[in-house]
């Protein structure tokens, strides 16, 4: 009723309106604010929500008697040694954009043509309905389908490979058209060139240094304030080098590399196997942020995405998954 | 009211110690150090909220383990690469969405999913998770908020395309890392 009375209402009595925290005053106070947000209102019904999941992902374990570990085995003995979950057919992904800007049902196709599997795109999803309708780049459909590789792991679901790819090719039609009937604001689209280059210069970093074994960086990580000062300095940006010990990575060092006509940064990781990932970075103040991509080439996996001004192409030779994870710990660290 | 003694309470330590380490014998480690560690130090307890003690103590002993850990070892284990593969594939229903979310979680900053992990599961205030884990209030906040928009980020990503587009867009809350 009084919705000018509730004006003080912030982020934390929305967090302690979900862990029932608040006054009973105040929870009613929340509850009539939500009814008037419904943005606010469906954060707070997710929230609610993953806290519910949590508890029953969590549950009181009197005893050691694992329920993990019996789940664990099961998985275990379900997964072929062979499955991963790979689009390789359909490599480049890419459709937030696309989402927010053709129609529901087309975005919806293409997003989930793209990614039988598992989704990546999430840059876009911040901007969201709600912000900045972002162009599509161009060429979005253009699936660079580099993977040559006909390797066996494709073939524990040959359909849906092959449903994917016919939908790729669909919803590219359908959502290539419908974002030419829609009149949209565009701003100056993303190079196509910079989002080309990022995973073949990526790709080209990897295979050069993180086979190289005397001299695979420049600078190492023991000088990592003179690495990043220096990096930063030639790129022109406030840089840093992610923190990747979660993931079981540590900083091997960087290099300068010519990247899209530029200097670029190639940060290097290793784990304690000796295994390798490198990290590019370029700076290019025309670019738009972009959703994930994935691109397989022979044994080499990339992820690349570019996040505001800056280009991120990290390329390495495990399996997707777990190359994902990465990725989503580096754009979790470094966006701005 | 009765504080609950140290063994009543191994279910709710047990539990957090799960949500704190990726594998399940590393908790039961994390578990018995914390035992152990409680018992030798009985005499620090103060005599008030006995369970957030504890929780202090498996915070800080999580906080030495995953140091060591940084310089030491790969976390990534084969078990882990296995749950991931199976995250989608079809027919696995509502166990791919639980485990989605235990990718998730796993996925958060540690800090963050020690603040999510005292409030949502174990119900603590964000007065008692700040004393617990030694940090201001409003670091508890931040932590809790940005948990839970990754939270809500990565969800919406794995249920883009399970779902059948029925969540609205605008229903998954929107999010800038910082």
């Amino acid at each position: 009723m009084t919705r000018q009375d509730n004006d003080d209402i912030g982020e934390d009595d929305l967090h302690a309106y979900v862990d029932g925290h608040l006054t009973a005053d105040r929870h009613h106070a929340v509850e009539q604010w939500l009814a008037d947000n419904p943005d606010a209102a469906a954060e707070v019904a997710n929230w609610q929500t993953q806290n519910n999941a949590l508890r029953d992902l969590f549950p009181l374990v009197a005893t050691a008697d694992d329920p993990l570990i019996d789940q664990q085995a099961r998985i275990h003995a379900q997964s072929t040694p062979d499955e991963t979950m790979t689009d390789d057919g359909i490599t480049t992904t890419d459709t937030p954009a696309t989402a927010n800007t053709a129609p529901d049902t087309t975005g919806r196709r293409s997003r989930r043509a793209n990614h039988p599997g598992r989704l990546q795109p999430f840059v876009n999803m911040a901007d969201g309905p709600i912000g900045p309708l972002a162009p599509p780049a161009p060429g979005f459909y253009s699936d660079e389908t580099l993977s040559e590789n006909a390797s066996p792991r494709r073939a524990r679901y040959p359909f849906r490979q092959m449903a994917a790819a016919a939908m790729v090719f669909i919803a590219g039609g359908i959502g290539g058209a419908a974002i030419m009937e829609t009149a949209i604001p565009k701003p100056a689209p993303l190079s196509l060139d910079y989002v080309q280059t990022l995973p073949e210069a990526s790709r080209a970093g990897y295979g050069i240094y993180a086979s190289e074994v005397r001299h695979p960086v420049e600078v190492y990580a023991d000088q990592k304030d003179h690495l990043v000062g220096w990096l930063g300095k030639r790129l022109g940006i406030s840089f840093s080098a992610p923190d990747l010990g979660t993931q079981g990575f540590h900083l091997v060092g960087g290099r300068l590399v010519p990247f899209a006509g530029k200097p670029g940064a190639l940060l290097m990781y290793e784990d304690t196997t000796g295994q390798r990932l490198t990290l590019l970075v370029g700076h290019d103040p025309d670019n738009r942020s972009t959703g994930f991509r994935y691109q397989t080439s022979g044994n080499i996996e990339t992820f690349y995405w570019v996040d505001g001004a800056i280009g991120y192409a990290l390329s390495g030779e495990i399996d997707k998954a777990h190359l994902e994870d990465v990725a989503m710990t580096i754009y979790q660290q470094l966006g701005t | 009211m009765k504080e609950p003694g140290i063994l009543e309470l191994i279910p709710n330590l047990r539990r957090y110690a799960r949500a704190l380490v990726r594998n399940s014998h590393d908790a039961e480690d994390l578990l018995q150090d914390c035992l152990v560690s409680a018992y030798g130090n009985a005499q620090s307890w103060r005599g008030i909220n006995r369970k957030a003690w504890l929780m202090t103590i498996m915070t800080n002993l999580n906080y030495n383990r995953l140091r060591k850990q940084r310089s030491t070892r790969a976390i990534f284990d084969e078990d882990t690469h296995d749950i991931a593969q199976t995250v989608a594939s079809p027919g696995s229903g509502d166990f791919a969405t639980q485990d989605s979310l235990h990718r998730a979680v796993e996925l958060l900053d540690p800090d963050q999913r020690a603040v999510l992990m005292l409030v949502a599961i174990e119900g603590h205030s964000y007065g008692e998770c700040a004393d617990i884990l030694q940090i201001p209030q409003g670091t508890v906040m931040s932590r809790l908020s940005r948990a839970r928009k990754f939270l809500a980020q990565y969800l919406s990503m794995q249920n883009g395309d399970d779902t059948d587009g029925t969540k609205a867009p605008n229903v998954i809350a929107l999010w800038r890392p910082k």
